[in-house]
């Protein structure tokens, strides 16, 4: 199973690397994105305006991924390979969990560049609260837009398809982010709101790829 | 020569549309076997049922006499389908695929004899540098290197030029002596270089 993880995951770095689409689609939109939100908002919304740029841009950048495994016949290419799709879904996530920590550093550098009165603050809980976010945006975008590319060739709709895992994320996360700064680092893992946040994570880690793999090959 | 797949009334619908209805057939081991039809009547839906990558039909089809979906990844292991439009990474050459491939197969480069397709030609170039008819000779060439028992194959000699497709005939008569079976669709005028020892006609049903 690991080794088929690295295989995948090798791959998309090796097609990353030589093609950098996506590295200059993340850079494009959020430079836009940033900049746009910089302007328009209040200091006060900088820091939640920085998580929905996140949201925003990994979703479009993981449809452009999720593309990248379709063949010509809009099937995935590893369809018909002789092993669980599942290992296949998370080397993906693994993969795209990566690409949004860059994306987030850069927002990070793009915000606190472009914002003049307000910066956000790089500490355990900004650092804690931003994998935890993002390992769960990997995850469903992921599988889901896996999923609806092979069904539909578009999948602009995968948000509202998911609705109902994304509604209870996004809930937690925005009270998770409510608290962000208000606590020590010790307080802070002992929120009610973030435990609840890592533990719906885990359930998706776990649900997600079999989900995927039951829903392709049945 | 032994049953290798009984197909057992299948039928299949897309929402109220019926795409073919209570097909009947067997294939026996070490055969060729051609499904035939016209444009729209089923044959690479038919393929990709038998291949088991589409399980959503009526009707049985039994695998040496057993279920096919009850152990999927041995059976896709035995069971190759090479779709009409040949599926890679665009972005890698052709032999980055080959390796990337050679994980979940057990390849054997070797049988690459003689250059076969010009294969050394093409072997450095990337997929989405490729035309229709190099692409399909890869497909095929990654055919070439496997050693499963049953090859299913959708319009194989489809952006092929003559000497290609007198290549892939001389291919299916080769695999045909060392006891594998061949499922194949076609509607091209190609004169076959090989004896079809069964066949299914969807214009029919």
């Amino acid at each position: 199973m690991f080794k088929i993880l690295k295989i995948i995951f090798f791959k998309d770095v090796l097609i990353e690397i030589r093609e950098k689409g996506n590295f200059y689609y993340i850079l494009i939109l959020s430079a836009v994105f940033s900049l746009v939100f910089t302007t328009y908002l209040d200091y006060k919304y900088i820091l939640f305006s920085f998580y929905i740029t996140l949201l925003i841009t990994s979703m479009l950048v993981n449809q452009r991924i999720s593309r990248q495994e379709l063949g010509k016949n809009d099937e995935l290419i590893v369809f018909s390979l002789p092993f669980d799709l599942s290992v296949f879904c998370i080397a993906k996530i693994i993969f795209n969990f990566v690409i949004f920590i860059f994306q987030a550093l850069l927002l990070f550098f793009l915000y606190n560049l472009f914002s003049n009165s307000y910066y956000i603050e790089f500490n355990y809980n900004f650092i804690l609260f931003t994998i935890i976010y993002i390992l769960g945006l990997s995850i469903f975008f992921t599988c889901f837009s896996l999923m609806l590319e092979r069904i539909k060739g578009e999948g602009q709709f995968m948000f509202i398809t998911i609705l109902p895992l994304v509604v209870p994320f996004l809930f937690l996360s925005f009270n998770t982010l409510n608290q962000l700064y208000y606590y020590e680092f010790s307080e802070f893992i002992k929120l009610f709101n973030l435990q609840l946040l890592i533990a719906f994570d885990i359930l998706l880690f776990a649900v997600c790829p079999i989900l995927f793999s039951y829903a392709l090959r049945r | 020569m032994s049953l290798l797949f009984s197909c057992k009334n299948l039928s299949k619908y897309f929402y109220e549309t019926k795409l073919f209805e209570n097909i009947s057939f067997d294939i026996e081991e070490n055969s060729i076997f051609q499904i035939k039809g016209q444009n729209g009547t089923g044959k690479t839906t038919l393929l990709k049922i038998i291949a088991g990558l589409d399980t959503d039909f009526e009707g049985d089809i039994l695998y040496k006499n057993s279920k096919l979906f009850n152990d999927k990844t041995r059976y896709l292991k035995e069971v190759l389908f090479l779709p009409a439009t040949p599926s890679f990474y665009e972005d890698l050459t052709v032999e980055e695929n080959f390796n990337f491939l050679n994980n979940f197969y057990n390849f054997n480069m070797n049988k690459i004899k003689n250059n076969l397709f010009k294969y050394e030609l093409i072997k450095d170039k990337r997929i989405k540098n490729l035309s229709d008819g190099q692409r399909k000779k890869i497909q095929l060439l990654f055919a070439i290197t496997l050693d499963h028992n049953v090859f299913i194959f959708d319009e194989p000699f489809n952006f092929l030029d003559t000497e290609s497709q007198n290549e892939l005939s001389d291919y299916f008569t080769n695999l045909k002596s060392n006891n594998k079976t061949i499922l194949f669709s076609d509607n091209s005028k190609v004169s076959y270089q090989f004896i079809i020892s069964d066949m299914v006609n969807l214009d029919d049903v």
